[in-house]
């Protein structure tokens, strides 16, 4: 990357230059970081899950019915193609065409993401049992529930950038598309480990 | 060009509410620095206030100066606040100030960001105490918070909750944000081999916070899930355990304990060098010694946990007493510098001292209380009491005390009163001693923590009078301390940049630093260019006292000896010749190592 103008001139421009251009990248490293802390932040859930699991002889636990799987799964296949969406959109941020190139695809991640919070919220109405009734159930409406909170983070994060890709305000720079990018994945792949532990794992 | 124009007019002083609108606004690191260090200091005094309750009801048996519930409230709130609100955000508030200074950085990677996580501070802080404006009085189950006893609290107990869960945000984004400075905005020539201490050691912290805090995150939503939405995650009775909650606190807690002391390492592994006139004695070893403790300390949360039969005690004891050896590899190192060092006994110097003494005390309670057998007898008694503060006072506290000493010059443009600061170290020291020490005994003799009094017959009342008229001492060692700040604070502003013949990169520039904090980087091609600055400025002026400022002069009127350290040389040559600008090096005067 080459080192360019800097509108602020105190006190040395050579140093704020360097900021400037080292401050590019250093959206995509925060949001690694963030990242790292959220995996963190579900993986006491799932540890919780994983001891819950040991503890007892059957699972699910004796009692339980699970929830039904038609809109989980088409949801996580639409949560999934909603990821590699994302992928079409970052191979072709390294196109001539970037960045209103991008858009299509961004949009069709965006609006698949908005299809599985839907999903999601839809699949609620008719689960067959109550937050209290169990660890199981406990830990299924809190996951679910923060996995929502993510993807509705994420729609905002995808249509902050979309905005910006649009304006052309992303022309010089790929970070903020990037760091989207990373969030993205990470629920993504988090939606697919939610719908194997949550759902088929409360299969009989 | 106008900004000669600009420059060449003494800048007007600004009208008082524009002043109080440019901290309120600010996203300067230096200023959002000094806030944290301010807002810890004010929660702090108030800590501090609690603790001073807690020793008045303990000053005799069966007293009833403060009622159970109001004891209670008093240890929760005080081991809250001490760990939350002051330890970690006043060691952040070093970071946020002098991080980017040692990297050569203008500011933090992400400087809203930045003033978002310290205002993200008070705010969670007044929520936590604002518990005691409740009906049912302030939270009352201890820092760790346990369940059930946390699911039976009152309103007060959801306002910690909430309180913890801001300042938890906040500890993580101004982590995200130390991560990416260190590693992304150093200065030319800041190879992660040169990089202080201090700041490897504030990368570390945040390390740790980045990959623990969401587990208390995670606990606390679920304690408020548990308390409010009827989900049972806690309740052995549905299928949940308390094994839950104790797994996720101890998984954040113990590596919290180190986020609270590695910055207090940091502080004095930069003091201990200057003030012994020596290299730090094996830099890369505390590095490692650093990266293996952050390691570690995620592997040893079990032995918090030993006598509830949930854990596999053997394997929790072996990381527990393997975690000792990199902390010993920190202590020699330490002591290896001072080793033959001309030692100058400013107060920084006192307390770094005094931070060695004192954190092996308690670092060597831990390893004697890693063993489970030693754990079984004295968990839940004043032992722990004891361990816990020798590591957060006298390990974190006189760390912190020390970067005080050391700092303010640089914070404030105003050296701290020397006589008022010896005065402090040696109150302090001997008070917090009279204070913590005897609680060995107590505990050894059975005395149980955070019970609200104790029966006259148990002999613990003499051992119990005499900690409670000590810790009133540490108390007048504080207003010592706060005295000298005040009274520092009327002088003039007439601090040198370097008034310690400094090390690392804060000292090149003025005190305090302008915006932006450099007009022009010193070279770097050593961990201590400050001192590469100085010498190559002595050498080129022989008989002229050293440095850029009033650096100590016979550390430039000493005749340089031949280079110890061959590698050094080499790199320093070789970076002098690609470096356009940089002052013509002779191999004798590239740097003559005087001190050694």
């Amino acid at each position: 990357m080459s080192t360019h103008e800097s509108a602020v001139s105190r006190p040395a421009p050579e140093l704020v230059d360097r900021q400037a251009v080292r401050s590019a990248s250093s959206s995509v490293t925060g949001m690694v970081l963030f990242v790292a802390s959220e995996a963190v932040f579900f993986a006491a859930f799932l540890g919780i899950y994983a001891t819950s699991y040991a503890a007892v002889k059957v699972w699910p636990p004796a009692g339980l019915t699970g929830p039904s799987l038609i809109l989980p799964t088409v949801g996580v296949v639409v949560l999934l193609g909603s990821g590699a969406a994302m992928a079409q959109t970052m191979r072709l941020a390294h196109r001539a065409e970037y960045p209103r190139g991008v858009l299509p695809w961004l949009a069709i991640a965006l609006g698949l993401a908005v299809v599985f919070g839907i999903l999601l919220a839809i699949s609620y109405a008719d689960i067959p049992f109550g937050v209290g009734q169990g660890i199981y159930e406990s830990l299924f409406y809190m996951i679910t529930g923060l996995e929502l909170a993510h993807v509705i983070g994420g729609m905002a994060l995808l249509a902050v950038v979309a905005t910006r890709a649009w304006s052309g305000e992303l022309a010089l720079r790929r970070d903020p598309l990037q760091s989207a990018a990373i969030y993205w994945y990470f629920v993504v792949g988090l939606g697919a480990v939610i719908y194997a532990l949550l759902y088929l794992g409360a299969i009989r | 060009m106008t900004t000669t124009d600009v420059q060449a007019k003494p800048a007007a002083p600004r009208p008082r509410p524009a002043r109080v609108l440019d901290w309120l606004t600010t996203t300067d690191h230096k200023k959002i620095g000094i806030m944290y260090i301010v807002n810890s200091l004010v929660f702090f005094a108030f800590g501090g206030t609690l603790a001073m309750l807690i020793r008045s009801q303990l000053i005799q048996p069966n007293n009833s100066f403060l009622s159970p519930q109001a004891f209670n409230e008093a240890f929760t709130m005080h081991g809250t606040i001490m760990i939350f609100l002051v330890i970690l955000p006043l060691l952040s508030g070093f970071g946020n100030y002098f991080v980017p200074l040692q990297i050569g950085a203008l500011d933090m990677a992400f400087p809203r960001v930045n003033a978002a996580s310290f205002w993200l501070l008070p705010i969670g802080g007044l929520t936590v105490v604002a518990g005691y404006l409740t009906k049912g009085g302030a939270a009352a189950a201890g820092w760790t918070n346990y369940v059930p006893l946390s699911l039976q609290e009152g309103t007060g107990e959801d306002l910690w909750i909430l309180g913890l869960l801001i300042v938890g945000t906040s500890s993580l984004l101004g982590a995200i944000n130390f991560i990416v400075t260190v590693l992304r905005l150093r200065a030319p020539g800041m190879s992660m081999t040169r990089v202080p201490i201090f700041t490897w050691a504030t990368l570390t912290t945040s390390i740790l916070i980045v990959l623990a805090i969401p587990s208390l995150t995670a606990g606390l939503l679920m304690l408020l899930t548990d308390r409010h939405l009827g989900t049972v995650f806690f309740d052995p009775s549905h299928g949940g355990s308390v094994a839950n909650y104790l797994n996720t606190f101890w998984f954040f807690g113990h590596p919290e304990v180190y986020m609270l002391i590695m910055g207090a390492w940091g502080v004095v592994s930069e003091i201990i060098p200057v003030f012994s006139r020596k290299p730090l004695y094996g830099y890369r070893v505390v590095i490692l010694a650093l990266m293996l403790i952050m390691a570690l300390s995620f592997t040893v949360w079990g032995h918090h946990m030993y006598t509830t039969g949930l854990v596999n005690d053997s394997f929790f004891s072996v990381t527990t007493e393997l975690i000792s050896v990199p902390t010993g590899l920190l202590v020699l190192a330490w002591l290896f510098t001072l080793w033959k060092g001309k030692l100058r006994f400013e107060p920084p110097m006192l307390f770094a001292l005094g931070l060695i003494a004192m954190f092996t005390i308690g670092g060597i309670d831990g390893v004697w209380m890693a063993s489970p057998a030693a754990d079984f007898a004295v968990h839940d008694t004043y032992f722990v009491v004891s361990h816990i503060h020798y590591v957060l006072i006298g390990g974190s506290l006189f760390g912190i005390f020390a970067g005080l000493y050391y700092w303010f010059p640089k914070m404030t443009g105003r050296v701290l009163d020397r006589r008022l600061g010896i005065w402090q170290f040696w109150l302090l020291l001997i008070s917090f001693n009279v204070t913590f020490f005897p609680m060995h005994f107590l505990g050894l003799m059975g005395m149980p923590r955070r019970v609200a009094t104790y029966p006259a017959g148990s002999g613990w009342g003499a051992l119990n009078l005499t900690e409670t008229i000590s810790a009133y001492v540490i108390t007048i060692s504080m207003l010592v301390g706060l005295w000298n700040v005040l009274i520092t604070l009327r002088k003039p502003r007439n601090a040198p940049a370097d008034p310690w013949g400094g090390n690392s990169l804060e000292w090149a520039t003025t005190s305090p630093p302008p915006a932006y904090n450099f007009d022009v980087l010193p070279e770097i091609r050593s961990e201590r260019p400050v001192r590469d600055l100085r010498m190559a400025v002595a050498a080129a002026q022989p008989g002229r006292p050293a440095g850029p400022a009033t650096g100590p002069a016979d550390e430039a009127t000493r005749p340089g000896e031949p280079v110890v350290r061959p590698g050094e040389t080499v790199s320093a040559q070789a970076e002098t010749d690609t470096t356009p600008g940089a002052p013509p090096a002779e191999p004798g005067e590239a740097a003559p190592e005087a001190e050694e």
